[in-house]
């Protein structure tokens, strides 16, 4: 594991255990996440995006668990990794790296605070845990982080309940809360997507921030690809368990390879486009349910650049198509050095 | 093009909370405040807005699915205008074989309990327009217009995944032929991918079938896709009416401007500098006095402050409610991004870098 | 322009014989069923309970009016293979009875004769009877035919404890029933119009609901039990009961489809089906009706304890059922003293078949509530 990366996905499986029959859900993903990035994880439904994030902190639950792979987690510059598949899954080491060192917000700020307690008495929570401070300095640092992320008059909504806010000031508010202890990982599975859209450019707008401001590395999980291009660095397509491609944010983008990443860039609508009005490229058929996943390439049925006796026969292997490009397609199958299958 | 649906000064109030032992409300959620629009046969009309803006209320009371509490709706029909506020219950029944709705969530629009051959069917047999098999036959029609094949037909809902939901939902839409439909975030709660093949999918049809739409959205790439002229509503009022692209790249209201600065546009050279709203946005129930916006507004003055500013034509087809607005300079949607990352890391071909 | 769409598979197929896109709601609901294996425990109970019912005549020995001289208030007799010497005996047997008096109370009392053996037969013609009241016939399921044979034992007027409780399973599970429906035409009727028209009818019927269900019911229910003039015959009296239990019982159905109602008339599939051109009646009987059908079907399963433990009650305290309609209640009726359950414990056993019934029931009903709706997660 290079120094520079924080965390690290190896040949991540995780199964979905559906009456008694195992489901791949997950199947042998690799990613890393250096210093200072961002990482965008996108897809749509299906493609294990979600569970994904929620592996990285042993957040699953019950019918999923990972059975094989690495999460490699560096707390800080020199020490060892520290594999969190190893550790236990509630366990002691688990618990004190979470909303500690890496901290995580969801999609529904509605339903992520208790009604029952002030927003205060919930940021303040986690502060104590892991800080091990007392209320007093607790509260304080509660009301430093409400200011940072932009919530007007800390100082009073620090004792307000939840219901007391809209949806855009919660989500600030779980962000401040995820920043408590200062973590060096931020895990964002969707944040944005319930919200307005001139929310969601504030909540961007924070998260931008703290990227520059404060170095944070974060995991962004997310299926908009207008976000994913205003804030990632590095992107990673995922279909139906698997990543399809990796690579900075202006390759993907720019120069895109894998049929499915075309595919999905050409059937979003732009706004550079008024005036041409170009038609939208749809992909033909949808994604296909779990327990009919196609052979070969899950992507088959559905590219244009499907080739028979191929892609619906074997797997396709992950191709470098550069140092940082990687795409898993037999169409570039000599562009480039063959990773693992 | 010739008008199809007039609608003036609509309002809704949605009573809230209880008084006294008899329950007068203590308040009222006014929903939609005060809306004039007219509609062009054969025009999809963009309606767009965020969370309370109030545009759900107003697709459902054109239809009067909800009941507007004031107002007026004028429908054009071969030449005679019906005033759809005055219909009665068999009035309206019959008026909705002309005006259609698209529900957003593919999943509790439909019935599980009735295979997707009745779903689709059933406005027939509701209007005794047809039975047997010549129902079954237009069933079948509409239903591979729609992109499904027959063999759907004999199944239920809970077998399809969200796209294939919608077009039954549209095939029982338009089943009808009707002239005038609302599509109410019809494409809102699908995949990426998914939203484009029904976009695609509502587009043919609307030639197919000379169809009008009400699209109403609150994704403002899909709205400038798919729509001839858009609305932006703002707490139950409209704040700007114009064609697509005027109204993108040239608003004249600074919550449009807003609006479109915020769109994250999938072009990693463009880092979005959005026009950041203050405040919050306040409560339908006390709506702010004057305009309403002038809590949020940058440009905001004192007579924003005092008075309404009415809905008015600033150029030929381009609507605006501001006291400013001929005054105001404001940028358009690709205004606002400022490329701020080095050009080469917006072109293709990355050679291999260390 | 359009492409067709290929077919998706439904996400929860698990075998590969079970179509479930073509699944109606009910078949849905079974495969749910099917997998709470306490419901179906529950549901093999209830078959058994409802076959003794409606077969109570054929699978008695004896009617339950006979009475035996020569076993009066005397215990179960067992069945037995084997004899005093370990023979196996194809036909299952029971020991004779001699009828002697004991020496210290002198009162009847019946021994046991090991070395006589009344062999069981079985489709027994003796002992003639009316099958449900309507078929001549004299064949019994068992039965001894020079002896006699009571399973239960018998009680201190020689009736057969075995073939009362199965002719009483029957009056019991029919009041059961017959309350249900009751209650649930009621329930369904008032609660649908209060969630269905919603307003000051709503408001008017919930107050009255909450009047009723403020009212403690044991006293309500002697009372209006009490009322009931003596001369009213066995079934005027079964009926009469039966509605009273009905009164209270439809409360807490008619919240249960208001609630529902409420809920579903703001649903999508609603306001689609109205702007389809429905009218308010086929809306309520094609989409409203069939959606919480399944929670009705719920609550009729929860509701038919109640009503069988308030008939119950009701007997026991003589308040309820009269003679000769005889139900698990009067049969406790006469156990009520102490003399009789220390000398004649057996008589007791009618309260196993309620908790047996109550169990049974319960357990399906927790059942139908996982199935009730199948399109959740």
């Amino acid at each position: 594991m290079q120094n520079d990366v924080l965390l690290e996905v190896r040949d991540l499986h995780i199964m979905l255990d559906f009456d008694g029959e195992d489901i791949p859900v997950v199947q042998g993903i690799n990613f890393e996440l250096s210093a200072g990035k961002v990482l965008a994880l996108v897809g749509e439904s299906g493609c294990g995006k979600s569970v994904t994030s929620q592996s990285l902190l042993r957040l699953l639950p019950r019918e999923l668990r990972i059975t094989s792979g690495q999460i490699n987690f560096r707390a800080a510059e020199g020490q060892p990794p520290v594999d969190f598949v190893s550790l236990a899954k509630d366990g002691k080491e688990i618990r004190k790296i979470r909303g500690n060192q890496i901290a995580m917000i969801f999609q529904e700020p509605m339903s992520s605070f208790s009604v029952l307690h002030t927003i205060g008495n919930q940021i303040g929570e986690v502060i104590r845990l892991h800080l091990k401070a007392s209320k007093a300095e607790a509260r304080a640092l509660t009301i430093e982080l409400l200011d940072k992320v932009g919530i007007p008059d800390p100082a009073r909504a620090v004792d307000q309940y939840p219901y007391d806010f809209s949806g855009g000031m919660r989500q600030r508010a779980m962000i401040a809360k995820a920043l408590a202890c200062n973590p060096s990982v931020l895990i964002a599975d969707e944040p944005t997507t319930a919200l307005d859209v001139t929310i969601q450019a504030q909540v961007l707008e924070i998260m931008r921030g703290l990227k520059a401001d404060d170095g944070m590395s974060m995991i962004f999980i997310t299926h908009d690809l207008g976000v994913v291009a205003q804030i990632a660095d590095d992107v990673a397509i995922m279909y139906m368990g698997k990543i399809v491609e990796k690579g900075p944010v202006g390759e993907i983008f720019g120069n895109p390879q894998h049929p499915y990443t075309v595919s999905l860039l050409n059937a979003i609508p732009r706004l550079g486009d008024l005036t041409a009005r170009r038609q939208l490229a749809s992909i033909r058929g949808s994604v296909p349910s779990l327990f009919e996943r196609p052979s070969g390439c899950a992507f088959h049925p559905r590219c244009d650049s499907f080739m028979d006796e191929l892609c619906n026969v074997q797997s396709p292997p992950l191709i470098r198509l550069s140092q940082v490009h990687e795409v898993r397609c037999f169409l570039h199958r000599g562009a480039g050095e063959e990773a693992e299958p | 093009m010739s008008r199809l649906l007039t609608i003036t000064d609509i309002k809704v109030h949605f009573p809230i909370g209880k008084v006294g032992f008899f329950g007068r409300p203590a308040a009222y959620v006014r929903a939609v405040d005060g809306v004039s629009l007219e509609i062009q046969r054969g025009e999809t009309l963009g309606l767009v807005g965020e969370s309370g803006s109030g545009k759900t209320t107003l697709g459902r009371a054109v239809l009067r699915a909800i009941e507007p509490t004031g107002g007026q709706i004028v429908y054009e029909r071969n030449g005679a205008s019906i005033d759809i506020m005055a219909l009665d219950r068999n009035g309206l029944r019959a008026m909705w074989r002309h005006m259609q709705m698209i529900f957003q969530d593919p999943y509790s629009s439909l019935n599980p309990r009735m295979t997707v051959r009745d779903v689709i069917g059933e406005p027939l047999i509701a209007n005794k327009l047809a039975k047997g098999s010549a129902l079954n036959d237009r069933v079948i029609d509409m239903a591979q217009r729609c992109g499904l094949n027959v063999e759907h037909l004999s199944r239920f809902p809970h077998a399809f995944s969200g796209g294939q939901r919608q077009r039954i939902a549209i095939a029982r839409a338009l089943i009808l032929h009707p002239e005038f439909v609302v599509c109410d975030e019809a494409v809102s709660a699908l995949d990426v991918s998914i939203q484009a093949q029904i976009l695609n999918l509502l587009a043919d049809l609307q030639v197919q079938l000379n169809l009008t739409y009400l699209f109403i959205a609150h994704d403002l790439a899909a709205v400038a896709y798919a729509c001839d002229r858009v609305a932006v509503m703002y707490l139950g009022q409209i704040v700007e009416i114009a064609p697509t692209e005027r109204l993108y790249y040239a608003p004249k209201h600074p919550y449009t401007e807003a609006l479109m600065s915020a769109i994250p546009e999938a072009d990693p050279s463009r880092v979005m500098q959005p026009v950041f709203l203050t405040g919050e946005r306040p409560s339908p129930t006390n709506p702010p006095d004057g305009c309403r916006f002038h809590t949020r507004c940058r440009y905001a003055t004192d007579s924003c402050r005092k008075s309404v500013p009415e809905l008015r034509e600033d150029a030929v087809g381009h609507w605006v409610a501001c006291h400013h607005a001929e005054q105001l300079t404001l940028k358009g949607a690709l205004e606002h991004g400022v490329s701020a990352r080095p050009a080469h890391l917006a072109s293709p071909n990355i050679q291999a870098s260390t | 322009m359009t492409m067709p769409v290929p077919v998706q598979a439904f996400p929860l197929r698990k075998k590969r014989t079970r179509r479930p896109e073509m699944a109606t709601q009910w078949q849905l609901m079974w495969w749910k069923f099917k997998k709470h294996h306490m419901a179906l425990v529950g549901m093999v109970m209830l078959s058994a309970l409802v076959i003794s019912a409606v077969f109570a005549e054929f699978i008695s020995p004896v009617v339950p009016t006979e009475r035996n001289n020569s076993y009066l208030a005397s215990g179960p007799m067992g069945i037995h293979f084997f004899d005093a010497e370990w023979n196996f005996h194809f036909r299952p047997f029971v020991y004779a009875r001699t009828t002697t008096r004991d020496p210290v109370t002198l009162r009847k009392i019946a021994v046991v004769d090991e070395t006589e053996l009344w062999p069981v037969e079985f489709f027994v013609r003796q002992g003639p009877y009316k099958f449900w009241g309507l078929i001549d016939t004299d064949v019994h399921l068992f039965g001894v035919r020079d002896g006699f044979v009571h399973l239960f034992g018998t009680d201190s007027l020689g009736r057969d404890v075995f073939s009362r409780t199965l002719y009483a399973t029957r009056i019991s599970l029919s009041v059961g029933l017959v309350g249900v429906f009751f209650a649930f035409i009621l329930g369904a009727v008032i609660g649908g119009i209060a969630g269905y028209f919603g307003g000051v009818i709503d408001n008017i019927i919930m107050r009255l609901i909450e009047f009723i269900r403020s009212v403690p019911t044991l006293p309500l229910w002697l009372a209006l039990s009490a009322a009931l003039p003596r001369e009213w015959s066995s079934l005027q009296v079964y009926l009469a009961i039966t509605l009273i239990l009905a009164i209270i019982g439809w409360t807490h159905l008619a919240r249960t489809v208001r609630s529902k109602l409420l809920a579903l008339r703001e649903e999508d599939f609603t306001v689609a089906a109205r702007l389809s051109g429905c009218t308010d009646m086929r809306i309520i009987l094609r989409h409203l009706l069939p959606a919480f059908m399944s929670y009705m079907i719920v609550d009729v399963t929860i509701a038919f304890p109640e009503i069988l433990l308030a008939e119950t009650s009701l007997s026991f305290l003589g308040l309820g059922l009269r003679e000769p309609a005889e139900s698990w209640g009067v049969l406790l009726f006469a156990a009520q003293n102490v003399r009789s359950i220390s000398h004649m414990p057996w008589l007791l056993i009618p309260g196993l078949f309620i908790v047996i019934a109550v169990l049974a029931f319960n357990f399906v009903g927790d059942g139908m509530r996982d199935a009730a709706d199948p399109y959740s997660k």
